[in-house]
């Protein structure tokens, strides 16, 4: 199949072109709506900022996949009392290629709620199902392959076994995963699939094409319709600049840079509610040594989670990265680290992903600077710390010598003696380290123009033409990981729009 | 444009990247030019405010570090003392009971961990080389994946980790190799997705405007 892929160097000059949708942006919700729009029959664009690399170009290099794949080399974070360190793809694939593949349906209680509280009855469990079935068989959801899942898997479910707390199986986005162990930097095996290996394959058998290099500065009004898109040609010399004109433009540049685009823009303000309603679904590290050795380089990157907490909308999960990332957990450096970095084969790896209840905000400082605001809640890191608490027992369950946490003021505990010393010690935000990927909100979808920026069908309140795609119109946190559900509802605002756009959406 | 500590600067980034780096006895590599010329790449890779703000960082561990440290062993530059020094006062800056000077180091810690503990050397000193395991795990999902080839498919395939292929308990095994099976007689037949995609005609709706160059051909990657 051709891969209908255009980079800057393949043409000269400034790029215009008119069609009748242009996509902005190509992970999770960008090629889901590009493709479900061009199986339609409709002529379709996607543009991406980044370039576009495939499973031969990832290399072992973490420091240059850092900077090839990743917006400011995964070094963004979100302002406030601490600060958040977030990561966001940009490359062809966006932030599937950088993910780990996990594969969660939208819980039916957010379901319920989006449906009766925010009038969206589209969104209701029972409407959605057979999306979810659909974008589960594009993109290959399923269990880990018998004996892939490595020790550090191993020591997490046998934790949680003894304890007989609830485990639940990872379905992740994966043919054959190897237990390579590098999903954060681009799969070396080719076992994940990205959106390059589901939905914009799709997209281009069906006449799409893609461009890369192309940040969209501003949008393009007629008459007060949206009619197009216009920016740079990134990362290539001489100011050329691309414009693309369009019956309608769908935007899917992900919670940080769709309400971004949108205040440059001067579009979506109406309501108020552009840039807010932003939540994180933040996570913290812990790292538990053993006495055993626990492999640190071979296995699945997350194959299960502990469930007996999500009603507290508390996860907890394994979690192997590679040694380097791994140095990072240890919130140290020099010879401290080094001397436990000499333990990494005993060391195991997990991390606490708690349903946050605050409400950031995404807005433009003067001179256009992006100021992304989030501030943790009392009630959400007393959960990050009762779910630290909690993974440690696991880990002590499962043999474990001493824990380390992500809270300055209790970085160890050496035993579970421990544990009640660590809940009375009330860390607080801005002394505990977070980490995220799961970026929502922001400009929620609402049944009500003045409470949310686009309407059921992904259509922006007040601005027509312009819907978006992507994890910004989330009326709310989902409390998993969220690329199914991004891909669900990227798959039905592109269906509404086919529909509108008098086109047939193909079986 | 190229991002590079210039001047002064560098010297200060060099120092406290030679503090930060991991040492262990046995280990004989010198690793700090290489980890701080990849912190710079990473460096080249911020906004230009977040550029400045590292270079504004630097200058601040330069003048203001002697402050942090808990022997107060000098007031000089951090470039003019010894690393044991240097990496006493970073450490007293990390470990700071006020948050936003702890954060002031992060970004650095960050980088250099991520730098230093991906070299080759280290991953190897560790034993825990990557770099052959990834190549390793690319070649037996290769074979796999003509295993299955080989198989007629449903629309989603199946797991190939198939204790027909491959025993479990071996699957993480470095050099593994998968059992061939005997030939089967059912025909080959093609993903339906891929069929689907072959009886499309490939419309060519969309032609930039910019003067074409010669088509770039990629190979379809596993």
């Amino acid at each position: 199949m051709s891969e209908r892929v255009v980079s800057p160097s393949q043409y000269e000059g400034d790029l215009r072109l008119t069609c009748d949708v242009v996509v902005v942006g190509s992970g999770a919700g960008g090629a889901t709506a590009a493709a479900t729009l061009a199986e339609a029959g409709l002529n379709v664009v996607c543009l991406e900022e980044g370039g576009y690399y495939r499973t031969a170009d990832y290399s072992a290099d973490i420091s240059s996949m850092l900077r090839t794949l990743m917006r400011n080399g995964g070094a963004t974070a979100t302002m406030g009392r601490a600060q958040v360190p977030y990561l966001e793809g940009k490359c062809v694939g966006g932030s599937t290629v950088i993910n780990g593949g996990m594969c969660w349906r939208t819980p039916e209680k957010i379901l319920h709620t989006w449906a009766h509280e925010r009038g969206l009855p589209e969104l209701s469990p029972d409407r959605l199902e057979p999306v979810f079935d659909e974008v589960e068989r594009i993109i290959h959801a399923r269990y880990q392959d018998a004996g892939s899942e490595g020790e550090n898997n191993d020591v997490f479910r046998e934790g949680a076994t003894s304890l007989g707390w609830k485990l639940s199986k990872n379905k992740r986005n994966q043919v054959h995963c190897v237990g390579s162990n590098d999903c954060v930097t681009g799969c070396p095996s080719g076992a994940k699939q990205s959106t390059i290996f589901t939905w914009l394959p799709r997209f281009w058998a069906n006449g799409g094409t893609l461009y890369t290099h192309c940040r969209a500065e501003r949008l393009v009004s007629d008459n007060g319709r949206v009619t197009g898109v216009t920016g740079v040609i990134a990362d290539h010399p001489g100011g050329r600049r691309f414009t693309v004109r369009a019956r309608a433009v769908v935007l899917a540049g992900g919670a940080v840079q769709t309400p971004l685009l949108l205040l440059r823009s001067r579009l979506g303000g109406a309501c108020g509610q552009v840039g807010r309603h932003f939540t994180i679904h933040p996570n913290v590290k812990v790292a538990a040594r053993f006495d055993r050795p626990v492999d640190s380089v071979r296995g699945a990157h997350q194959a299960w989670q502990c469930v007996e907490f999500e009603r507290d909308g508390i996860l907890m999960a394994p979690g192997l990265v590679p040694v380097a990332f791994r140095s990072v957990a240890f919130n140290d450096f020099g010879p401290r680290l080094a001397q436990r970095m000499r333990d990494h084969g005993h060391v195991a790896t997990g991390g606490i992903l708690v349903d946050d209840h605050a409400a950031g905000r995404i807005s433009l400082l003067p001179m256009g600077i992006p100021f992304v605001h989030y501030e943790v809640t009392e009630h959400d890191q007393e959960r990050f710390v009762l779910g630290a608490a909690r993974l440690a027992e696991i880990y002590f369950a499962a043999g474990a010598r001493e824990v380390f946490l992500p809270f300055h003021a209790m970085p160890r505990l050496r035993s579970p003696d421990d544990l009640p010393k660590l809940l009375a010690s009330k860390p607080r935000p801005e002394d505990t380290e977070y980490f995220t990927a799961h970026l929502m909100g922001s400009c929620r979808m609402d049944a009500h123009p003045r409470r949310g920026v686009v309407d059921p069908d992904g259509q922006l309140w007040d601005a027509p033409g312009l819907y978006i795609a992507d994890a910004s119109i989330m009326p709310s946190t989902i409390g998993v990981n969220p690329q199914v559900t991004i891909m669900a509802l990227a798959r039905v605002v592109g269906m509404k729009l086919a529909d509108r756009l008098s086109a047939r959406v193909a079986a | 444009m190229t991002f590079a500590f210039r001047g002064h600067s560098r010297l200060i980034a060099r120092a406290v990247v030679d503090a930060m780096v991991p040492r262990w006895p046995d280990f004989e590599h010198d690793i700090t030019d290489e980890v701080l010329s990849r912190v710079e790449r990473l460096v080249e890779g911020q906004p230009a405010a977040v550029q400045s703000l590292c270079v504004a960082g630097l200058w601040f561990f330069e003048l203001g570090s002697f402050a942090f440290d808990p022997r107060r062993a000098s007031i000089r530059p951090l470039t003019a003392v010894d690393r044991e020094t240097c990496e006493r006062r970073l450490t007293g800056i990390a470990h700071h009971p006020v948050a936003n000077i702890r954060k002031s180091i992060l970004l650095y810690q960050t980088f250099v961990n991520l730098c230093a503990y991906d070299l080759p050397v280290v991953e190897s000193y560790l034993g825990a080389e990557r770099r052959a395991w990834r190549e390793d795990r690319a070649r037996l999902r290769e074979s796999l994946v003509q295993l299955d080839e080989g198989r007629a498919l449903p629309p989603v395939p199946l797991p190939l980790a198939d204790p027909k292929f491959i025993n479990p308990s071996e699957y993480l095994t470095p050099g593994v190799e998968p059992k061939r099976p005997a030939p089967s007689p059912a025909p080959r037949r093609a993903r339906p997705e891929a069929a689907e995609a072959e009886a499309r005609p490939q419309l060519q709706s969309v032609k930039p405007t910019g003067k074409p160059r010669t088509q770039r051909k990629r190979s379809q990657g596993k």
